[in-house]
């Protein structure tokens, strides 16, 4: 066993000094992480939101570029007035079935008024009060998976919008 | 599987940051430490057990937490390198009544802490009575007097 003076102790100062120096630098690490998750990295802020397309559009995506698994997070899909009146009152919203295998919607607004299965995802059916006026759609879900996950919203026979989300485990 | 991850994750995530808070943090508990460890503990319990609330889940949890404690102390016991950067060393503060005041603030420990051990554990009542004080591995300041003539 070491000896210092009297003192049978392992001491060992060079390894200490080294120890002081990483742990200095790692608590401006933790520092750095928390203003990151501050910024959204881990979640909702600004370095998370995004938004696909612009606000006159037919078709809008706003969406969080990284969510957490089992955590809420939500889509929110604007559609565009149609310019020229028309006297269709529906929207068709699609969803990418590989997208839908990784979340778990609970809950559209407004709800739709049909749900139809169809080949590659699925598609909402929703009434639109006034044609001419934009709409806005939100989805709430949760991530069941983690990892990226890759999705699609699209117009039925219309726009597709393609976006990628970051979920953390 | 999926609850032996979450805890292995949890381990050493906890295990990393208790470390790079440095002894003081949670070693020589304050009553504030222990505030501290209760909010921990909270919210890490639900990253580990998620949403199933089986006894199985439980099970594992606890079982993955133990065997990687087992595993580790094997570790440490075999490799002075893990031990060290794990445990850390003993660290002396004063020596022959004089306090080291590098280290000392390196360490986060001001000459109050060590008076109130030299009080606490020896009876002393001034510096140049304390012979060597020392930083443990586990935060708390152990203190050797100096023989009285």
């Amino acid at each position: 066993m070491q000896r210092t003076g009297s003192l049978e102790i392992p001491q060992d100062q060079k390894f200490q000094e080294r120890y002081w120096k990483l742990q200095r630098i790692a608590w401006i690490g933790m520092v750095i992480m928390l203003i990151l998750a501050f910024l959204g990295l881990f979640g909702s802020g600004p370095l998370s939101h995004a938004t696909i397309g612009n606000e006159d559009d037919p078709l809008q995506l706003k969406f969080q570029r990284f969510g957490l698994f089992h955590a809420p997070t939500t889509l929110e899909v604007h559609i565009g007035g149609d310019r020229v009146a028309s006297e269709e009152t529906e929207v068709q919203l699609e969803l990418s079935r590989a997208y839908l295998d990784g979340v778990q919607i609970e809950s559209i607004e407004p709800e739709p008024e049909r749900v139809v299965a169809i080949p590659g995802g699925v598609n909402y059916v929703f009434l639109r009060g006034d044609p001419l006026r934009s709409t806005r759609i939100q989805i709430h879900l949760m991530p069941e998976t983690y990892g990226l996950l890759r999705g699609e919203v699209s117009l039925k026979d219309g726009p597709s919008l393609d976006f990628l989300q970051w979920i953390y485990p | 599987m999926e609850p032996i991850l979450r805890a292995t994750a949890v381990y050493f995530f906890v295990m990393i940051v208790v470390r790079i808070s440095g002894r003081r943090t949670l070693g020589e508990m304050t009553s504030f430490d222990l505030v501290l460890l209760l909010i921990i503990s909270e919210a890490t319990q639900n990253a580990m057990i998620g949403d199933n609330f089986s006894l199985t889940n439980c099970f594992l949890v606890v079982l993955t937490l133990c065997t990687l404690d087992i595993g580790l102390s094997l570790l440490k016991e075999r490799s002075r390198f893990i031990d060290k950067w794990i445990d850390g060393l003993p660290t002396i503060l004063v020596e022959n009544g004089k306090p080291l005041k590098e280290r000392m603030s390196k360490a986060r420990v001001n000459e109050e802490d060590i008076l109130e051990a030299g009080r606490t554990l020896q009876g002393l009542e001034r510096m140049d009575q304390i012979k060597y004080a020392v930083l443990e591995r586990s935060g708390q300041i152990t203190v050797i007097a100096k023989p009285t003539d």
